[in-house]
């Protein structure tokens, strides 16, 4: 499939906070997730019962009202939690990187792909691009399972998108974490 | 503006996996393993203390019992298991990556230093990084936007090449920069 893409763009801070909290996602294990939801439901369950049938003294009714807390500290860890302390971080370090982010160019074809800004240019064959990934409202280009290059989707159109996802599909380096 | 002076690295698995290591403990996941392992571990032992006091009957303290040994395995997590997994996560990434064994060449200024090869060019200034780590193999540099850290290698540099290298960078990032014996010994 042939492809040419071109966009120039700046990165705003909501850009930089969606992609941090796109890539805690990412980056965050699924069993990880489950099991500490499953974890989070069992201590909240059996805190529940605990505290309105078992009960006991002052000593063992704050025993449970912890469990119960534990248990949803647990359960909403990943899904509220850590996405309002990943935004925190995110913005403190935007703020703190400023100068650093600037405008940034990316192109790809068929054959290469590169991303500039002012200190940091990278242009290689597609082949070495290790995957894309694609969330609600970033592109990640993984150069190797750690580090990636990102794209707000707001810089590119649905045709352009839809093509870059078609594009690595075929290649056998495309996943969808939307 | 011509560059003060001017090195070659390449690295090998074994000496990113080791910088991966670095920057874990010092930046990454592992941050701060010391303070929370600590943590967890009075909080152990506290529950422990009370589980004796109590002839270790699991049946009346059952939640203490299970605080216990959440708290022993987290402990045993961020002192043993965190570090053995970064630096298998280092060798993971390494594989994974198509650049990092290539040949970079480190063009040295008095403000910034330049890391480049036909495919990747990297600026940073010394005021942008948080840390330097040199071991008796490599040099980790924290710090930056792109590119977290990145790890020079010390294996194909000449000795007095090699000393000329450490002074500068001591010289020009004092506050950041600290020799360790081997990754993880000293954090």
């Amino acid at each position: 499939m042939d492809i040419n893409i071109e966009a120039a763009f700046l990165i705003t801070e909501e850009d930089f906070v969606s992609m941090q909290i796109a890539r805690m996602k990412i980056i965050t294990e699924k069993e990880n997730r489950v099991i500490l939801k499953i974890i989070g439901i069992i201590a909240a369950f059996c805190g529940i019962i605990a505290f309105l049938y078992i009960r006991g003294n002052l000593y063992q009714l704050i025993s449970w009202l912890l469990l119960i807390a534990v248990g949803l500290y647990c359960l909403f860890y990943y899904d509220l939690i850590n996405p309002v302390i990943t935004k925190k971080q995110a913005t403190d370090r935007y703020r703190f990187n400023r100068r650093e982010i600037g405008s940034k160019i990316f192109r790809l074809d068929s054959v290469n792909f590169s991303f500039e800004d002012e200190d940091h240019k990278i242009n290689m064959p597609v082949e070495n691009i290790y995957r894309l990934t694609e969330t609600s409202d970033t592109l990640f280009i993984f150069y190797d399972m750690d580090e990636f290059g990102f794209i707000p989707k707001r810089v590119l159109d649905d045709k352009q998108i839809s093509d870059m996802r078609k594009f690595f599909e075929e290649k056998g380096k495309y996943r969808n974490e939307a | 503006m011509d560059a003060e002076f001017s090195f070659k690295s390449k690295l090998n698995i074994k000496e990113y996996a080791d910088g991966y290591r670095i920057f874990d403990l010092k930046r990454g996941r592992s941050a701060g393993r010391e303070w929370k392992s600590t943590v967890f571990f009075m909080i152990s032992m506290a529950t422990l203390f009370f589980l004796l006091m109590s002839g270790m009957n699991i049946g009346r303290m059952p939640v203490c019992a299970a605080v216990f040994l959440i708290s022993a395995y987290m402990c045993t997590h961020y002192v043993y298991i965190l570090p053995r997994k970064a630096k298998l996560r280092g060798e993971h990434i390494y594989k994974s990556s198509k650049m990092l064994s290539k040949e970079y060449v480190f063009d040295v200024y008095p403000d910034y230093f330049i890391m480049r090869n036909k495919n990747e060019s990297i600026k940073r200034y010394y005021s942008d990084v948080s840390d330097c780590i040199e071991t008796k193999n490599i040099i980790v540099i924290i710090g930056g936007f792109e590119k977290r850290f990145i790890v020079i290698s010390k294996r194909n540099i000449e000795k007095n090449e090699l000393e000329k290298i450490s002074r500068y960078f001591k010289n020009r990032m004092v506050k950041q920069y600290r020799r360790i014996k081997d990754p993880g010994s000293k954090e």
